[in-house]
């Protein structure tokens, strides 16, 4: 191993691209000091996030007027929740949509609503993501990361990775999984959980 | 963890179980922590996905009504630590009825606290409830529990009881998925619990009771039996 460190590394470190990390630092700075109670920290996380939580919440509710109620409810927990946030555990911005995905979904099984199909042309993706490279705009969590989460998707077969994705972004159950296609409940799982388990493969091998 | 486990802690992050399988997977990250930081890595992992959701400005004035409802719910007095009760070690007895909580007859509780309601200001926020729902085998019964969001107390409809060199633990998970303690239930006590300081809990939360050596869970973490636990709910 020692000889290997005296090998120069294949690209001189000038060429090495930064990750982009200000977006997650300055969001990361927002929500520690929203955890010591400033208030101004707040109002600024709010005005980084409200959109993109917005968009989370209208998408899975489907309603308007339950979206903005789920919304509200989610800043509050985020708010009260901020001094225990970990920032070893989550970045700040997987922690904050996951809370509102949760909350949106938890709104969905207690209103029992049927599958929709979103409220038209809002809270829809202009393009299948799985597509194309992915958008700029998350850079907060790590491109690579979601780089490789997009490459590993390429692998799974149609149904799985559409199972996967419908449920990730439109909060559907297995139940409204296998409805929405007019397949069995066990053959939707099936699919999914091969997905799964091909899909955690992929993300876990070291290449 | 077995592959089995790897897949349900991904239906989890994903929310693709039935209301039965999902809560007690939610409760499982109380209890198994290789499942919790399991769970916390395919959200993790799966966040990338929220690209395919476009964001959407919302409502000029909701920042103001959010802002609204903290100063509203401001905690007074904002210690940091928190001691439920001053109650001292448990002696003696083969079990301690721990009425921690307190001791409304009866499960007709949530009909009278909604009642209550009405008479408050409206912007009092509502109590939030739960039904706890016993461990498997733990020959128990379920308990009703009720939180006043104002007073930030909880009652339990029912009795507690815990072997005397034991205690009883309560704890919660968000909808972040991130197990936290709330505290002991000691013996003795009478009347609500008042949970002090900036712990808060949310409507989101599972709340569960577990129970431990005398002190509580040295790990953070359950480490006992969980007794009972279920999900709060606005009543």
């Amino acid at each position: 191993m020692a000889a290997d460190s005296d090998e120069p590394a294949s690209s001189p470190i000038a060429s090495i691209t930064p990750p982009d990390t200000s977006g997650r630092d300055m969001l990361q700075g927002a929500l520690i000091a929203t955890g010591m109670q400033d208030q101004e920290a707040f109002q600024r996380l709010y005005e980084l996030t409200a959109a993109k939580l917005f968009g989370i919440c209208l998408r899975i509710c489907g309603e308007w007027q339950a979206a903005e109620d789920v919304l509200q409810e989610v800043y509050v927990i985020i708010w009260r929740r901020a001094p225990s946030f970990d920032a070893a555990r989550a970045s700040p911005v997987t922690w904050m949509a996951t809370i509102a995905r949760n909350r949106a979904i938890d709104w969905r099984r207690a209103n029992r609503r049927p599958v929709h199909d979103g409220i038209a042309g809002v809270g829809q993706p202009a393009h299948d993501p799985i597509d194309d490279a992915p958008a700029a705009d998350m850079a907060m969590i790590g491109q690579e990361q979601v780089q490789q989460l997009y490459d590993c998707l390429r692998v799974l077969t149609d149904k799985a990775r559409s199972a996967i994705r419908a449920a990730f972004l439109d909060g559907l159950t297995y139940s409204d999984l296998a409805r929405r296609e007019g397949v069995p409940l066990a053959t939707m799982k099936s699919t999914v959980r091969r997905g799964l388990l091909q899909l955690r493969k992929c993300l876990t091998d070291e290449l | 963890m077995n592959s089995d486990d790897q897949i349900l802690a991904a239906e989890l992050a994903l929310g693709l179980l039935d209301d039965a399988e999902h809560m007690a997977a939610r409760q499982r990250l109380l209890t198994d922590p290789d499942f919790a930081a399991e769970v916390a890595w395919w959200q993790d992992r799966f966040a990338g996905l929220a690209e395919g959701t476009a964001a959407v400005e919302p409502p000029s004035a909701l920042l103001a009504r959010i802002q609204a409802r903290l100063t509203q719910a401001a905690p007074a007095g904002a210690a940091r630590r928190w001691n439920w009760f001053t109650g001292g070690a448990l002696t003696g007895a083969l079990a301690a009825s721990l009425a921690a909580l307190l001791l409304m007859p009866d499960a007709k509780v949530i009909e009278r606290v909604r009642e209550r309601v009405v008479e408050i200001p409206v912007a009092a926020p509502a109590p939030l409830v739960a039904v706890l729902a016993p461990g498997e085998g733990t020959g128990r019964e379920p308990v009703a529990a009720v939180y006043d969001q104002q007073t930030r107390t909880l009652r339990l409809t029912a009795t507690i009881t815990v072997p005397a060199d034991r205690a009883a633990e309560l704890w919660s998970i968000g909808s972040d998925n991130v197990p936290r303690p709330l505290g002991l239930l000691t013996a003795g006590t009478r009347g609500a619990i008042r949970i002090e300081g900036d712990m808060v809990l949310q409507p989101d939360e599972t709340i569960a009771i577990s129970i431990e050596p005398v002190g509580g869970s040295p790990t953070g973490q359950p480490t006992g039996e969980v007794i009972a636990a279920g999900p709060l709910v606005t009543s």
